[in-house]
């Protein structure tokens, strides 16, 4: 099965940037972006045959990082999921919170770089 | 007279002839006697010289005892006329010998004297021969009369007695004696005796008596010599010795008589006043006369005991009590001896041409006749007793011993000699019975079941079908019916019938009627007897009598046997005498069961322990309450050894019981414990015996445990009271009123300050004691203050003996006796030195609590949960409305003014924290509304103190207003948020325009753009720049309203 990579951040540049780092090491996965985790979700719910690498920032309107995992958290069997957290806070506390997360395979700060891409090989 | 031959020239002639005569001759002088010539002859033959003979008479020849004779002859030769004379003499030779001489003689005149010529022939050779023919016809003749002497007489006696003077003539013995001996006396006393008439004997006139020693060398030497020549001066010393010295025995004969080859007495020969020798037929008379006289000895020895055979047989077969019959080969009798009457009462004629079959017990028939077959093969056989039928058609029992001499031609039978042995075989089976029954009444179980099997022994061998057992009741008031036994099942009808009688009274009954009497009693024809009660019962099982035997023992009537047979009396008389005799027989033993039956059930009933131990402490035997102490069941502990369940440390005391073997002390008492099943420990108090005879020790023991716990207990009662007092400081004392002295416990001493071997309490001490402001308080008589079994209290002060000043505490009672008046004052004194300085501490201190309250700003409270009462300081009095002292409920006035939403939650908060028994402390912050209505919060702490118990009796705390405080809070948390917002602002949107800034240079760096241009790339770049400088100066705006707010609300 192919897997599915997910960018969710409201911001699109970020989603560019990081969009283009993700295409030069993974060229055969497809790259989907999302704004916030709400629309993220609606997506995976309605392609939940596939598997997906979601870099999930937490600061998002509508629905962010933690309400998204929480709420993947519900059907969390449903669904074939590596999350890793992508975000620009520094904040101990959200990393804290992040390795307590049995969802969150990683916490990654942004930028994302290419270095951070092959952690991620260990996860597959 | 003649012309005498004159010697002149013929004489040399003569000379020559007389010289040459072959006879010896000489011629001596008739007036002189001397020898005036000898022939060489005469030098020859009687051994002188002729020089010697010449210087002689013809008295030197001649024996001295032929001197007088000589003197007649001589006297004759010189008035005779004849010339010529014989005579016969006995001369001398020089060599001392004697010579039987005939003298031939002729006067003559010899160169002028008158002389006699003499012709000596020496006729002694001819006159021994004649003498000993004469001696030997006189022995002969001797011996003759002596053999018919012995061979007539019909008495061995009389005829020796005939013979001894006839020996004695020959022997030319002064005496003969005939010594048989059987004992001292009889060695010196003879049987027979003979002396010589005028025989100077002297008899002892009280002989002495030689030693058996004496006898038994002499008797000795006479069986082996035979014939003993002895001189009494050349005897042994001895008591035989010094008999013959004194009687003149001078020497003596002896011989031994035999009778059946052995020394039965001896012949003694004694000659007196002389010594002599015994010539050969001297001895060979005797010898003859004794070989002669022992056949004669032992032919009477022989007729005498043939007549004692004779005698005896005669006695045995006329006056004895042996049967002697002859009987053939089919056992029919052909001879029966006399004693037939005496033994069996049927004269020996009843029983010629009648077979002995006839007569013998149909049980033993079979037996009797194989023993008879077996004689055929054997000459003597033994038969095992039988019973034979006597006149009085009684069963005796007969053991007999069977000779076969059928072959005999002067028998031509079987000789049956026989005995009655009638008693010997009643008591042997009385005895076999007896000890049947002894072993099953001795074998352990109680007395009924023994005496069922006793009574089963008696019914098997006998005619006996129904044994029972009845036993005098212990007071003697009536029989029980004990055990019973039946042959079969028929005999168990006997007693189907409901109306079984179990108790008899005295006459009732047989039983009753054997208790009455006590003596052996037979009922016949008990079918039909009316003193029987059970007749019918008896009919239908065939029975016929009954027999009562009494158990009698040292005279005691003890019960009785009562047996049922179907026999009648005259059948099972064989019987009867060892049955009834059973009763007297057996009394021991049932006595003695009857004992250990009832000490078996004191000893299992006693309520205290008991056991028998064996030497090796094994248990033995013991009671139900031995085992029952120790938690075990009644086998398990049986052949257990002692020492398994004494207490370890007590094991040396138990050693007690091994030394009474040797210890003097028949008891020992000691206290020693046991271990139960369950490994509890029972202390007991022990005494024990030792039984020496039965090699065991006897253990009696008394459960000390309850009170040995109640001991222990009051002992550490009373250690805790010491110890208690000691700790208290309190002291017990008491003082009888008609005495001046009191007693004291330790502890008063203590209190004191005094030792009891210095201080005597007596009223006038402990007076000097007291307090000199206090010391009014002894002044007054305690009955007239005192309250009878009242306690009166009081505390004063005390000096003791090293000047120190105590408090004490004193409780006083007057106790009252019988009559109601009061005979003692008791008390205990307290030191409440500590108590005092305590109080005065606790007054100081509470003292310090009270200027502390109200001094403190906040309110200090005091909750005394016993009497349920709170204390608060006035420290909020202005702000807050409250009471200072009130009882403490949920409504108190403080509690009144909390807000309402938090009145419920500090009550429960509260009361909880009073519950738990671990809680010391309690905290809670409320609001409490103030008497402007507004809302102030207090902070509320608590101590809370227990008693021993854990229950809560005071509370100690106080409440702070924090109000102020609480709004700072407030204030300081609004801060904090700015402050956290600040940081977050750090933290997230600082870094969100940063971090793309970051991530586009890396893109383009790295990755070519992504695919835009530099200038698309530099737009994106100075877009986030900016959003970058704004968040900045947002935070900065934000860090100064922090510290405005700062200025206006300062916090302290």
């Amino acid at each position: 099965m192919t897997i599915q990579i997910l960018l969710i951040d409201d911001d699109p540049v970020v989603n560019f940037i990081h969009s283009r780092i993700i295409q030069d090491k993974f060229p055969d996965h497809p790259i989907f972006t999302f704004q916030n985790g709400l629309t993220a979700i609606e997506y995976i719910k309605q392609n939940s045959h596939y598997s997906y690498l979601i870099f999930l920032d937490i600061n998002m309107p509508i629905m962010d990082g933690w309400e998204f995992l929480e709420t993947i958290a519900e059907d969390e069997t449903n669904y074939d999921l590596q999350i890793h957290v992508l975000t620009s806070s520094l904040d101990p506390e959200d990393k804290s919170r992040a390795s307590n997360n049995k969802q969150i395979l990683s916490y990654i700060n942004k930028p994302l770089k290419s270095n951070n891409l092959k952690d991620l090989l260990k996860y597959k | 007279m003649s012309t005498l031959y004159d010697n002149t020239k013929e004489n040399e002639f003569s000379d020559v002839v007389f010289d040459l005569a072959p006879f010896p001759m000489w011629i001596y002088d008739l007036d002189s006697l001397k020898f005036l010539a000898v022939n060489k002859e005469a030098i020859k033959h009687y051994g002188y010289s002729r020089k010697e003979f010449l210087a002689m008479t013809i008295k030197d020849i001649r024996p001295a005892a032929d001197i007088p004779k000589l003197l007649k002859s001589i006297a004759e030769a010189r008035s005779r006329t004849e010339l010529y004379k014989e005579s016969l003499f006995k001369h001398r030779l020089k060599d001392g010998n004697i010579i039987r001489v005939q003298i031939k003689s002729n006067l003559i005149t010899y160169r002028g004297r008158k002389a006699e010529i003499v012709t000596a022939v020496d006729l002694t050779a001819s006159y021994l021969k004649k003498k000993q023919r004469e001696e030997q016809g006189e022995y002969l003749a001797t011996l003759s009369q002596l053999n018919e002497i012995l061979l007539k007489s019909e008495n061995w006696k009389e005829g020796l007695q005939q013979c001894l003077p006839i020996l004695g003539s020959f022997l030319g013995a002064d005496r003969i004696s005939f010594f048989q001996p059987r004992c001292p006396s009889s060695f010196i006393e003879p049987e027979l005796s003979w002396h010589k008439r005028n025989a100077e004997i002297k008899k002892q006139i009280i002989p002495l008596q030689p030693t058996a020693g004496e006898i038994d060398t002499f008797i000795h030497l006479l069986s082996k010599k035979k014939v003993i020549h002895a001189k009494v001066s050349e005897m042994d010393e001895g008591i035989l010795k010094k008999t013959l010295s004194k009687e003149k025995v001078y020497s003596l004969l002896s011989i031994a008589v035999k009778a059946n080859k052995r020394v039965f007495g001896y012949i003694r020969v004694d000659t007196c006043n002389k010594n002599r020798s015994w010539h050969k037929n001297d001895v060979h008379l005797l010898k003859n006369l004794v070989h002669n006289l022992e056949p004669v000895i032992n032919e009477s020895f022989a007729h005498q005991q043939l007549v004692d055979s004779e005698a005896k047989f005669r006695s045995l077969v006329q006056n004895g009590k042996d049967l002697i019959a002859i009987i053939d080969a089919e056992g029919n009798y052909k001879y029966v001896a006399p004693t037939s009457l005496n033994v069996l009462g049927i004269p020996p004629e009843k029983f010629l041409g009648r077979n002995a079959f006839e007569f013998i017990n149909g049980e033993d028939l079979q037996r009797l006749q194989a023993s008879l077959k077996d004689l055929a093969q054997n000459q003597h056989i033994s038969i095992e007793p039988y019973r034979f039928l006597d006149n009085s058609n009684t069963w005796r029992w007969i053991q007999t011993d069977l000779f076969n001499h059928l072959e005999d031609p002067t028998i031509e039978g079987i000789i049956a000699n026989s005995r009655d042995v009638t008693s010997e075989m009643e008591k042997r089976l009385g005895d076999q019975l007896l000890v049947r029954m002894t072993k099953m009444i001795c074998q352990p179980g109680s007395l009924s079941d023994c005496f069922e099997q006793a009574l089963q022994q008696l019914i098997g061998p006998t005619k006996i079908n129904i044994g029972e057992a009845w036993m005098l009741s212990t007071d003697k008031s009536q029989l029980f019916l004990l055990a019973k036994s039946c042959q079969n099942s028929i005999y168990k009808q006997f007693y189907e019938k409901k109306d079984q009688v179990d108790t008899l009274s005295l006459g009732q009954g047989l039983a009753g009627q054997v208790w009455k009497e006590q003596k052996f009693i037979i009922w016949e024809d008990i079918h039909q007897c009316s003193m029987f009660s059970h007749t019918r019962q008896a009919k239908n099982t065939g029975l016929q009598s009954a027999l009562g035997v009494p158990i009698i023992y040292n005279e005691e009537f003890l019960g009785c046997i009562i047996c049922f047979t179907k026999y009648e009396k005259r059948a099972f008389s064989d019987q009867e005498k060892f049955i009834s005799n059973i009763g007297g027989q057996i009394g021991s033993v049932v006595k003695q069961k009857m004992v250990e039956e009832e000490y078996r059930n004191f000893f299992n009933i006693a309520p205290d322990p008991l056991c028998i131990l064996g030497t090796d402490l094994s248990l033995q035997k013991y009671n139900q309450a031995f085992y029952k102490l120790l938690g075990y069941e009644e086998q398990e502990l049986l052949n257990q050894s002692m020492e398994n369940f004494i207490a370890a440390d007590d094991k040396k005391k138990f050693d007690k019981i091994l030394e009474l073997k040797t210890a003097q002390a028949q008891t020992v008492t000691f206290e020693g414990r046991l271990l139960t099943k369950q490994g509890d420990l029972k202390w007991l108090i022990w005494k024990g015996s030792h039984l020496p005879a039965e090699k065991s020790f006897i253990l009696a023991a008394k459960d000390i445990t309850e009170q040995k716990h109640a001991e222990q207990k009051l002992t550490k009662a009373y250690d805790r009271l010491k110890n208690a007092q000691k700790i208290a400081k309190l002291g017990y004392w008491f003082r009888n009123l008609d005495s001046n002295l009191s007693h004291w416990s330790e502890e008063v001493y203590a209190i004191y300050g005094v030792k009891p071997t210095s201080f005597v309490p007596t009223l006038q001490n402990i007076a000097q004691t007291f307090h000199p402001e206090d010391r009014y308080l002894l002044i007054q008589d305690p009955r007239e203050f005192l309250v009878p079994e009242k306690i009166t209290r009081f505390e004063n002060r005390i000096v003791t003996s090293s000047k120190k000043e105590k408090w004490v505490h004193q409780e006083l009672r007057l106790l009252m006796n019988e009559k109601q008046q009061p005979y003692r004052i008791e008390g205990i004194i307290q030191d409440i030195t500590e108590k005092k300085e305590y109080e005065l501490q606790l007054t100081q201190s509470n003292e310090r609590f009270r200027l502390a309250m109200k001094a403190s700003n906040e309110m200090i409270y005091e909750i005394d949960l016993i009497k349920n009462r709170v204390t608060r300081s006035k420290g909020y009095s202005e702000t807050f409305c409250y009471e200072t002292d009130e009882t403490f409920t949920k409504h108190n006035s403080w509690f009144s003014s909390i807000h309402p939403e938090d009145t419920a939650g500090v009550w429960q908060s509260l009361c909880d924290s009073l519950e738990n028994q671990d809680t010391t402390f309690w905290k809670r912050d409320y609001r409490v509304i103030n008497e402007d209505g507004k809302t102030n919060y207090l902070i509320d702490r608590c101590f809370i103190v227990r008693n021993a118990q854990g229950n809560p009796i005071r509370c100690v705390g106080s409440a702070l207003d924090i109000t102020a405080s609480k709004q700072q809070l407030e204030r300081i948390k609004k801060q904090n948020k700015k402050l956290r917002d600040i940081a977050w602002a750090q933290s997230h949107v600082i870094r969100a325009p940063l971090s793309r800034i970051m991530g586009l240079i890396y893109l383009t760096k790295e990755h070519e753009a992504g695919g835009k241009t530099l200038q698309e790339i530099f737009e994106l770049i100075s877009d986030s720049a900016e959003e970058l400088d704004s968040e900045i100066k947002k935070i900065i705006t934000k860090t100064e309203t922090l510290k405005e707010d700062d200025h206006s609300n300062p916090t302290y």
